[in-house]
């Protein structure tokens, strides 16, 4: 979908980003994780031309971005940053709006589009399409930021700390919201973050930069289990598993089995509580319940491999 | 404007909030704040009461009597000081009303006045208003002012509540005794066409420094190093007080029209008013063009940056976004260059331009001090109304575009 090829930013004698390659796969998301500075918004802001590489290309389809008008590559590219991107001067529908008004949609079908939109992002349209991004929360704001860039329906989603300046509560909250969506509407979603717990929970795909260069690129597993060298190793944390499974529930590893005199775990318990209880109940396997009843059973060996955001990385098929 | 929507839709259905009692919104610290501005109000209107009202002469420029009011009235006046302070303390919902009364009977009792005192004298006689009348006028516009903060809103406008009634009082011939308004009738349509000039003045500098500063702005705003000095020389400039700045400009203006006599013999006019508009011009440049600096460059990058990332081209950001964030904080500067150039326009007299000065500058060379008023009080007036059209205008483009905080 997206390809880059030896990009490259240089200021003066100073590389932001150096000889960056990597291939971001249709209906992936794919975080670009690393240490502050070290180039990820760089990376993000060449893909849409916010910013002109000094080397290399982007390809977008296979086409060279370069030969496209900047407007008209971002108009079919969703973009969200932090909080202040919204205009303060315009309404929550006209905001979400914009591309759309841009692409000169018929005012009718935008007006259903924002409608559906807010629906997808948990806000009431009722109720807030007539607000001003002033009467907003931080988290509602940035709601209404996803809702904007999804407007167009553009394949692609940039997003640049999207959940960054929010408190912790209301990051969780919204970092399910988006894997629900993201879910249903299989978007190439490249994502900046510098929060390793968001890209374990969220991203199917790392990319982890240091100092304008790849480190390494591959799944959260891969990265955590195989990494490719002492600073990935390093960045990530010798705990690095452990978070991984906070940002999963217990129900995400039930498979068919005997539950019998195994151990109990909640079925909305997150996976590293599982581990907890089995550590305590030195057992290497627990029942799940859900309200009261078993679902099913957890295996030790199972939380090894964590299941991903996307169907092809979720191991058993589960209606 | 939630609140306002808020109230609509409550309307339908009545709600409990609604029928509870409504607090004030002016709290006992504001009501005492509003007294003593009222009481400061009715200490010159008590002195003025008391003090000459009419100076009679029997020339415009021959020395005269003062005449005071005769007792009962007197009496009345000062009666009407304290009517204000005495109705914010006990029905402050009509003090707007006792202050607009007391500046309307200032003009009722001077215009009743100066015809009284010029029965059965020569017509060249002058019934001028004398330290009564303005200390009076003071307090009372002090008062208008004080019975303007019990106001919220809108409603604010009915301290203006007199101004129609005096303008039927001079519109039905009452105050036609007045010095300043005989002088203005003597004038008759050279006074007009004064007025019209010094209304021309001002349009063409504001309607030139608008069509020169806007673009600059925008220009300036856009590159650093430019903006900062931009922002610096015009404050710099602000600080100078706005006649000798125009001194200082059209200094080198005249010289330069001295230097080529050919031009001076063209005509006086036509030398007088070119200079006045390029330093009026020059003036109101400053305040547009630094409230658009800083208009521009206060919208936030990010939102500029979000435009961008959305897919708008540096035009539709310019007008989509910029323009509309910019828009209160630079219409207040061209509101600054408007009220700035009415005043800056009476100096022009002094290099032939024409306007309103024509008169205060006719008045002081000759110590007519009605000559000075007729142009003095139209021009302040003018000040007073340009700077309530455009806060109006200011308003009203600020709910359409949704002003932030
Ligand atoms: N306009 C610029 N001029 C010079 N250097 C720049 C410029 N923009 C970025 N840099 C440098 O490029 C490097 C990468 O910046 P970038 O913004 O991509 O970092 P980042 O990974 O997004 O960091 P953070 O997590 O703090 O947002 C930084 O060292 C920064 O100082
Ligand atoms: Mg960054």
């Amino acid at each position: 979908m997206i390809e880059l090829q030896a990009l490259q930013k240089r200021y003066g004698e100073t590389y932001a980003v150096r000889d960056l390659n990597l291939v971001f796969a249709e209906g992936v998301l794919t975080a670009l994780l690393g240490p502050s500075g070290c180039g990820k918004t760089t990376t993000l802001r060449m893909i849409n031309r916010l910013i002109e590489p000094t080397g290399g290309r982007v390809l977008l389809r296979g086409e060279d971005t370069h030969s496209l008008k900047p407007e008209t590559l971002r108009r079919g590219i969703g973009y969200v940053i932090q909080q202040i991107g919204l205009f303060p001067h315009l309404n929550v529908a006209q905001n979400v709006a914009t591309v759309p008004d841009l692409l000169g949609r018929p005012a009718r079908d935008t007006a259903r589009r924002v409608d559906e939109l807010l629906d997808l992002v948990g806000l009431n349209p009722d109720e807030y399409r007539h607000k001003k991004p002033a009467e907003l929360s931080g988290g509602q704001a940035q709601r209404v930021g996803v809702a904007r860039a999804l407007a167009a329906d553009p394949p692609v989603l940039l997003m640049d700390e999207p959940f960054g300046a929010l408190d912790p509560l209301a990051r969780d909250k919204l970092q399910d919201a988006f894997r629900e969506i993201q879910r249903g509407l299989k978007k190439t979603v490249i994502m900046v973050t510098h929060d390793i717990d968001e890209a374990l929970r969220l991203a199917d795909r790392i990319a982890l930069m240091n100092a304008g260069e790849l480190a390494q690129f591959g799944t959260p597993d891969d990265l955590i289990h195989r990494p490719a060298s002492s600073f990935v190793r390093q960045f990530l944390g010798e705990d690095a598993a452990l978070r991984q499974l906070a940002g999963r529930r217990a129900a995400d590893f039930v498979r068919p089995g005997d539950p019998a005199g195994l151990p109990t775990v909640e079925a909305h318990l997150n996976a590293r509580s599982a581990l907890g209880i089995m550590l305590r109940e030195g057992s290497d396997a627990l029942a799940v319940t859900e309200e009261g009843q078993v679902t099913g059973v957890l295996h030790w060996r199972d939380l090894q491999t964590v299941p991903r955001l996307s169907a092809e990385f979720i191991p058993d098929e589960r209606g | 404007m939630s609140t306002s929507s808020q109230a609509g839709a409550g309307g339908n259905k009545p709600s409990a909030p609604l029928l509870s009692p409504v607090p004030s919104v002016r709290g006992p610290n504001i009501r005492s704040d509003v007294l003593l501005v009222l009481a400061l109000a009715a200490l010159p209107m008590l002195a003025g009461a008391v003090l000459p009202w009419v100076l009679l002469r029997p020339n415009r420029l021959a020395p005269g009597d003062y005449l005071r009011l005769p007792p009962p009235l007197m009496a009345l006046m000062v009666l009407l000081a304290l009517l204000p302070i005495l109705s914010a303390r006990f029905t402050p919902r009509l003090t707007w009303l006792a202050a607009g009364l007391t500046v309307f009977t200032t003009f009722w009792v001077l215009g009743q006045q100066t015809h009284s005192a010029l029965l059965g004298q020569a017509e060249f006689a002058r019934a001028s208003a004398a330290a009564g009348v303005w200390l009076f006028g003071l307090g009372a516009l002090i008062a208008s002012y004080g019975a303007g903060l019990l106001l919220a809103g809108r409603r604010k406008a009915l301290t203006w509540v007199w101004l129609p009634a005096v303008l039927i009082l001079v519109w039905g011939g009452h105050l036609s005794g007045w010095s300043v308004l005989v002088e203005g009738r003597n004038e008759g349509p050279r006074w007009v066409q004064e007025l019209v000039q010094h209304l021309r003045l001002v349009g063409t500098a504001l309607g030139l420094s608008t069509l020169i500063g806007v673009p600059l702005a925008v220009w300036a705003a856009g590159r650093e190093r430019v903006a900062v000095t931009v922002l610096g020389a015009a404050n710099a400039i602000q600080t100078l007080p706005s006649l000798a700045l125009l001194g200082l400009l059209i200094a080198p203006l005249s010289a330069l029209s001295n230097a080529f006599p050919a031009l001076r013999q063209a005509g006086i006019s036509g030398i007088g008013i070119a200079p006045a508009l390029t330093a009026m011009t020059l003036y109101a440049l400053l305040p547009i063009l630094r409230n658009g600096v800083v208009a521009l460059r206060g919208v936030p990058v990010g939102t500029v940056d979000a435009a961008r990332g959305m897919g708008m081209t540096g035009t539709q950001i310019f007008w989509r976004v910029q323009v509309p964030l910019a828009l209160p904080v630079w219409l207040t500067g061209i509101r600054q260059a408007a009220v700035l150039l009415v005043g800056v326009a009476s100096v022009a007299a002094l290099i032939g331009a024409g306007g309103l000065g024509t008169y205060i500058f006719k008045g002081l060379q000759s110590a007519a001090a009605d000559l000075i008023l007729l142009g003095a009080v139209p021009a302040a007036l003018l000040a007073i109304g340009v700077d309530a059209a455009l806060r109006g205008l200011e308003l009203w483009l600020g709910r359409r575009f949704g002003r932030v905080g």
